[in-house]
């Protein structure tokens, strides 16, 4: 009677009985097979595996993992298998995951990096490597305006977005430096005034 | 010789860096890795960078092929430990609480 009120045994789940024991080898398995096929973002293919495939987490919840998977450091590949990971068998689950959504990937650049050193000066290979950099260029540039488009509320934000840049790449002062220095300024900035600004980090 | 703890070092700090994505870390990766310790140059860099944006799951892996030169499959394996390790502990306390 005491300490029964302390533990939630089950908390408020709508759905999935499904969930209830999933083995340490599926949740392998599926996050093996995510990180071997998820090809330009992640995010998608863990939509669909988990959520539409396997029913182990719902629409809210995977919206509301990756929401604290982005508020969190690390990446959101990372930080999604790890908080899966976690609901479905906890600790043990979460390390599957990670390693399952890793090991592919790793592999590939592991076998990549030996490639490129005996062959990187390759004249074929310089040439292809050319192509290969400007389109990264191209992709870091399309994930730049669209989080621009989602994160810079005004004009004022530019400011703050030119004073990192020529902070750390001008001025060669360290970004961790920087991102305190300058968000104390946009924090300041961006206070409360007159609407209330909800901030999600936390 | 012996690359081990730096390379364990450098990207551990890079690690609790990668706010909003790993992107955030580029600059500092590319200060540590280029200029301070010459594990490669800034082209093999945005190379392996370029390579390792078209290789599927997370997309920082290029850092596997930095810790291979660097120090073998052992520098590999520690590169990869120190950069997901921190994050990944963070998000599994946040899970847990």
């Amino acid at each position: 009677m005491s300490d029964a009120a302390l533990t939630p045994p089950v908390e408020a789940l709508p759905v999935a009985p499904v969930a209830a024991q999933v083995s340490i080898g599926q949740i392998f398995l599926e996050f093996l097979i995510i990180g071997a096929t998820s090809f330009g973002g992640v995010v998608p293919y863990l939509r669909g595996s988990l959520v539409t495939k396997r029913h182990w987490v719902d629409d809210k919840e995977f919206v509301e993992m990756l929401s604290i998977s982005q508020s969190l450091p690390g990446l959101n590949a990372t930080n999604m298998a790890i908080l899966v990971g976690e609901k479905l068998r906890d600790a043990m689950g979460s390390i599957a995951a990670i390693i399952g959504i890793c090991l592919p990937g790793a592999v590939l650049m592991y076998i990549v990096g030996i490639f490129y050193r005996m062959h990187g000066d390759h004249i074929w290979i310089t040439a292809a490597l050319k192509g290969v950099a400007a389109a990264a260029v191209g992709l870091i540039l399309s994930t730049v305006v669209s989080m621009s488009k989602k994160s810079l509320s005004g004009k004022v934000d530019f400011i703050f977005v030119a004073l990192t840049v020529i902070a750390v790449n001008r001025l060669h002062v360290g970004v961790p430096r920087t991102l305190v220095a300058v968000g104390l300024l946009a924090v300041l900035f961006h206070r409360p005034r007159k609407q209330q600004k909800e901030n999600g980090t936390q | 010789m012996n690359q081990i703890p730096a390379l364990a070092c450098v990207f551990a700090y890079l690690s609790i860096l990668t706010i909003g994505g790993g992107m955030s870390a580029f600059p500092e990766l590319k200060i540590l890795t280029v200029e301070v310790h010459k594990w490669l140059t800034f082209s093999q860099l945005i190379h392996l960078y370029s390579v390792g944006q078209m290789a599927p799951g997370p997309n920082m892996m290029m850092i596997v092929g930095i810790g291979q030169w660097a120090g073998g499959l052992l520098g590999a394996f520690v590169v990869l430990v120190a950069f997901f390790g921190p994050t990944a502990l963070l998000a599994f306390i946040v899970a847990r609480g």
